[in-house]
């Protein structure tokens, strides 16, 4: 057999046996217009490596949110242990697999099921308040009771939070798909039952991956 | 020699041409060719990687004044200090004009407005203002604009709201907008039934904003 019979592409042996191959010699490479700075992308319509901008995927994430000051009741009221509901007047769910769970016969979310992944969140709640008091607050899986999130801690009577925030920021993975909720962990004089204070509800889940 | 014993990485040549794919293994639509350690291989698409992260700063002291819930509002001004990022070409921070109804700022270092363009847009702030009264303060993220005395035209995300003590005790304001060609938003106190003032130096340099374009 000669030396250069056996070929990559266009590319033949030397006189030594030596192939140096191109990257466009394997046959679903096609980057002859690749520009300077691009990356080489695989392209599933055309089965093809080809030359792309190097561009990030759009991130996969939850958020609902109040956008409208008014009265609306709350769905129930607050005791420790129980799920924070929030009011989706504007919501978003790109996470494939993910649903927002509604309080029953209502519109307000009080759990979100995650397919498994990696995920980082944040999270604020609003309540009213009768007097001077508190409102703790944490993400869990609510089957595992595993904690998901910070503690935030609303209010003023925060003697026994001094250090605390008042945000809930947290990052986790789940292995499996599992349901995650608000729980309030602790409470004084707070109230969800007036005005429009909870309004500003709001979260936000991204899947890292 | 048989034709097997020759090989491209761990490929046999086999009669036919060699792809790419054969090198790296399978691959699915957006799979990009990375480098690890000198090593040259595959990489899957990734979730999660943002498509900009650009600004961090602190709130100006030079907010002043109380303000009405029609057309008074009052923009919250937002320091470019260093280590501000502005990685994203798609968002123009934009210096108020002087014109603007209610906007104070004192330098081109001061930002009210964010001139975004088409996508997904996510904030997540932590203002400060200082309260000299005992009641409830609000705001929101709004369009700069805000000409109408009709709340819902105007604000665009969650209501924030100030606690019931003097010095402001922010939770994270947290946002997410679409927007469709160019639109202008700010930061603004909604409705105020109290005096407010400008945070004090140990107050204001807690403030931060973050501002995401998710899609």
């Amino acid at each position: 057999m000669s030396h250069n019979s056996t070929r990559i592409g266009s590319s033949a042996p030397n006189v030594n046996g030596v192939i140096t191959p191109a990257i466009s010699d394997f046959s679903d490479v096609s980057i002859g217009g690749i520009a300077p700075g691009q990356t080489i992308v695989y392209d599933g319509a055309t089965s093809t490596w080809i030359g792309a901008d190097l561009t990030a995927q759009a991130t996969e994430f939850i958020y609902t949110g109040g956008s409208t000051i008014g009265v609306e009741a709350y769905p129930s009221t607050l005791a420790v242990g129980q799920r924070v509901a929030f009011k989706p007047y504007t919501s978003f769910n790109t996470i494939t697999g993910a649903t927002l769970n509604n309080v029953s016969g209502s519109t307000w979310i009080n759990s979100i099921t995650l397919p498994a992944g990696k995920y980082s969140i944040i999270a604020s709640v609003y309540f009213y308040f009768s007097a001077s008091g508190y409102l703790a607050t944490e993400w869990r899986d609510t089957t595992t009771g595993d904690k998901l999130s910070t503690n935030g801690v609303i209010g003023t009577a925060l003697t026994n939070f001094a250090s605390a925030q008042s945000g809930m920021w947290g990052a986790f993975e789940l292995t499996e798909s599992a349901e995650i909720a608000c729980i309030i962990t602790d409470l004084l004089n707070a109230s969800g039952t007036s005005n429009y204070a909870y309004y500003g509800n709001s979260l936000f889940i991204r899947k890292i991956s | 020699m048989s034709h097997n014993t020759i090989r491209v990485g761990d490929v046999g040549l086999t009669d036919g041409p060699i792809a790419l794919s054969d090198v790296v293994g399978g691959a699915s639509a957006g799979a990009k060719i990375v480098s690890d350690n000198g090593t040259i291989s595959k990489s899957e698409a990734q979730q999660g990687e943002q498509l900009g992260l650009s600004l961090q700063s602190k709130q100006t002291p030079t907010y002043t004044n109380t303000a009405s819930y029609t057309s008074s509002l009052r923009k919250l001004c937002w320091y470019r200090g260093q280590g501000a990022l502005t990685a994203n070409s798609a968002l123009v921070t934009s210096n108020a004009a002087t014109t603007a109804t209610g906007a104070i700022y004192t330098g081109p270092d001061f930002t009210t407005d964010f001139v975004l363009t088409t996508g997904t847009w996510l904030f997540v702030a932590i203002p400060a203002i200082r309260r000299t009264g005992t009641t409830v303060l609000y705001y929101a993220l709004v369009d700069s604009a805000y000409v109408s005395s009709n709340q819902d035209s105007y604000i665009l995300g969650p209501v924030g709201r100030l606690q019931y003590t003097i010095y402001a005790r922010h939770q994270p304001y947290i946002a997410v907008i679409e927007v469709t060609g160019t639109r202008t938003v700010s930061l603004a106190a909604i409705v105020s039934p109290v005096s407010y003032a400008p945070p004090l130096a140990s107050e204001y340099k807690f403030a931060s904003l973050q501002i995401t374009k998710l899609a």
